[in-house]
């Protein structure tokens, strides 16, 4: 059985982390893999062309050169490796699980935030104290979404936590309470 | 007006006060695949096996499969409109039914939700449908009978209260019927029953549901139905929570009898399950634990110890079987799980046997003991006397002359055979049966025609009813055998008055004169 996208992410991904690790580059090399994916979401095209049979070598080896240009020999020799092993379109699980493994290293939450109304700078730093201290984490990354639908309160979303204050749920809570009795 | 508004804000109030406004931490995963029933989902780091989670449209389900990185799960209700991308939340808590009196009387689905029409089940109780089977020293050996109301089946393979006895047979059997039988006898027998339908035909169950509610049977019974069209996760548990139900009257000292019907079904919803969860597939397609799916299922079936209330579950599981064999994956696992099997055979049901009992291949490990004195005394030879029967039955097909010794053993088969026969949904009492198998036993029967047995037996027990009902008490409350003397004279009155003349007109002293030696 082929190996699913996420198998694959965790091993590619875990194996560039220790490398980065040992080499002591942690921080650069996760600068270079945000730009990686920079690039990746803003091509979507971009693993699968050089992954699938679309294109022949010598038409694909112009673009890969052109991807590794800007990155630094570790990345570019990551990147080779990859291209060869034909996992270009799992690049984005890669880079995913190398953050997940950063962020846990660095005690980093990224949190999406849902919200009825945007919310101003100051909430939005009392906001990811708060989350912080209930989490026990260093820092917190709010990635907010603003969404009418919720009433009000917040939505607080992380890697598979969910803690739900929002009044629809709250509504819900109170309308299967009242239908149940 | 205002009055009413009043006491309206002061219910919801009172409801509102249970309202726990507490920010919970909930735990999701996202759904990659979902199809056939079961759904797969990425996250769900801590989920546990078994645990019960649920999904953005309502439904609930099970967390079967956890691999590294998605968590398999079945899914009990509707999955049309769960999506790819959908959440998926864990509970903490793992699938429980409800159980309880108020589920008597009642058809259930295997999650205990009523499917009667009845209106709702006001129950408390609940019961996890995965429950540890009682040990060694919550138990005690099998001493109580369970009367199933079938002379075949009381006098050569008794069944004992916390008995596991399997009911084996091709399909059109009979085996339904059997426990139909059975779920009726138990009327008065401080017996509650419980009918966990497998994958059977809807109308078939209803039928067996107005059956049992035409002899009065379901003031004592609760159904539990999965019907084919159902997504064979519920299938799969059916079982289980049909023994959830009974599990708490058992531990309440009640006595209760399950029938499956049928596992094969089950077995096949559970192979469906397990090959969609892309579990390695064994023998017949099996997954490697479908021993296992049945032996802890049958396992809570037991005779509790005194200290526990000596409470019981019988199980008369079902297995059908292709063409009479016997050695196919699933009927080799179950029987010898069981204490014991009751085959049916198709040849001997379309010959007219019925219950088409086969007496050599039927054996109860444990039920002898459970049966009582009387009946032990009578049905003794019954076996032996089946057996030389069959043997001798085929040789005597030849013709050529035989002495008197076998003509004697034949004639004696022949009119065993007959007596055992037994039409549908008539059980009798047990000294009835005692007392046509002492008959039998004891050579009154030898010289009644074969075809006047089934009269024989009406008129005789009628004459008992009417002029020596106190023998027929004494065998139901001492379970021994009445005076030997006594019981052979009051047998013998009968036979003095019995015509055995050609059955015209029945029953009738006048054509006394007509009659014919035989």
């Amino acid at each position: 059985m082929a190996l699913d996208k996420y198998t694959i992410g965790r091993r590619y991904g875990k194996a560039l982390f220790e490398l980065a690790e040992e080499n002591d580059t942690l921080e650069s090399t996760f600068e270079e893999l945000m730009a990686l994916r920079h690039v990746f979401e803003d091509n979507a095209e971009l693993g699968d062309i050089l992954t699938d049979t679309r294109l022949n070598l010598t038409e694909k080896k112009p673009i890969i050169d052109g991807l590794k240009a800007n990155f630094s020999p570790s990345i570019q020799a990551f990147l080779q490796m990859v291209f060869e092993y034909k996992r270009m379109s799992d690049i984005l699980f890669i880079v995913d699980h190398f953050e997940a493994l950063y962020d846990e290293k660095k005690k980093i939450i990224l949190a999406e935030v849902t919200t009825a109304i945007a919310l101003t700078d100051a909430q939005q730093e009392k906001l990811s104290q708060q989350i912080a201290k209930r989490f026990e984490a260093n820092e917190v990354k709010i990635d907010s979404v603003v969404d009418p639908a919720i009433i009000g309160g917040v939505i607080v979303k992380t890697a598979d936590k969910v803690v739900d204050g929002s009044l629809r749920t709250k509504l819900a809570n109170i309308e299967s309470l009242l239908l149940n009795k | 007006m205002s009055i009413k508004a009043e006491e309206i804000s002061a219910l919801i109030k009172q409801q509102l006060e249970h309202y726990d406004d507490q920010l919970v931490v909930d735990e999701v995963g996202t759904v990659t695949y979902v199809g056939d029933g079961i759904a797969r989902a990425h996250g769900l780091n801590n989920v546990m096996a078994n645990e019960l989670l649920s999904f953005s449209n309502g439904s609930y389900g099970v967390a079967q499969n956890l691999e590294t990185n998605d968590v398999g799960i079945i899914i009990f209700g509707r999955f049309d409109d769960i999506r790819e991308g959908d959440t998926v939340k864990r509970t903490g808590r793992i699938l429980e039914v409800p159980v309880g009196e108020d589920m008597i009387g009642r058809v259930v689905n295997p999650l205990g939700q009523p499917i009667d029409g009845l209106g709702e089940i006001k129950t408390t109780k609940t019961r996890p449908i995965e429950f540890k089977a009682p040990g060694v020293m919550q138990r005690q050996s099998v001493n109580e009978p369970l009367q199933t109301g079938l002379k075949a089946i009381d006098a050569l393979v008794p069944i004992g209260r916390g008995q596991r006895e399997l009911v084996i047979g091709d399909r059109k059997t009979g085996k339904t019927s059997v426990a139909i039988d059975t779920i009726i006898n138990q009327k008065g027998q401080n017996m509650i029953c419980i009918y966990v339908a497998i994958g059977q035909k809807e109308s078939t169950v209803k039928n067996q549901i107005e059956t049992l509610r035409k002899y009065g049977a379901m003031d004592y019974t609760i159904v539990v139905t999965a019907g084919p069209s159902e997504p064979a996760p519920l299938l799969y548990i059916a079982p289980y929570s049909g023994s959830a139900m009974g599990e708490e009257f058992m531990y309440n000292g009640k006595h209760v009898l399950i029938v499956f019907d049928d596992l094969s079904k089950q077995a096949a919803a559970y192979r469906e399950i397990s090959l969609l969860l892309r579990r390695p597939p064994g023998r017949e397609a099996y997954p490697g634990d479908v021993f296992y799916l049945h032996s802890r299922l049958l396992e809570r079936s037991a005779k509790l110890s005194d200290a526990l209330g000596g409470g019981s579950m019988t199980a008369l599981p079902f297995i059908e079987t292709q063409a009479d064999d016997l050695s196919a994956y699933i009927p080799t696992n179950v029987i010898s799980i069981t204490d014991g099997q009751i085959f049916l055979k198709s040849d001997l049901f379309y010959s007219g046997t019925r219950p088409a009992i086969d007496a050599g291949a039927s054996v109860s490990r444990v039920g002898g003991s459970a049966q009582i004195k009387a009946m032990k005394k009578v049905a003794g030879t019954l076996r032996v006397d089946l057996a030389s029967y069959r043997e001798l039955e085929s040789f005597a097909q030849f013709g050529s002359d035989l002495d008197a010794a076998t003509q004697a053993k034949l004639n004696r088969g022949r009119r065993t055979v007959e007596v055992l026969k037994q039409p549908i949904h008539k059980p009798l009492p047990v000294e009835k049966q005692v007392l046509i198998l002492y008959a039998l036993t004891h050579g009154y029967i030898d010289a009644i025609p074969v075809d006047q047995i089934g009269r024989y037996q009406d008129e005789l027990f009628a004459f008992f009813d009417s002029n020596h009902k106190d023998i027929l008490d004494g065998i139901h409350e001492t379970g021994n055998l009445p005076d030997e003397k006594e019981f052979n004279q009051a047998i013998e009155s009968f036979m003095a008055g019995f015509d055995t003349g050609e059955a015209s007109v029945v029953g009738d002293d006048a054509d006394d004169d007509q009659s014919q030696a035989n």
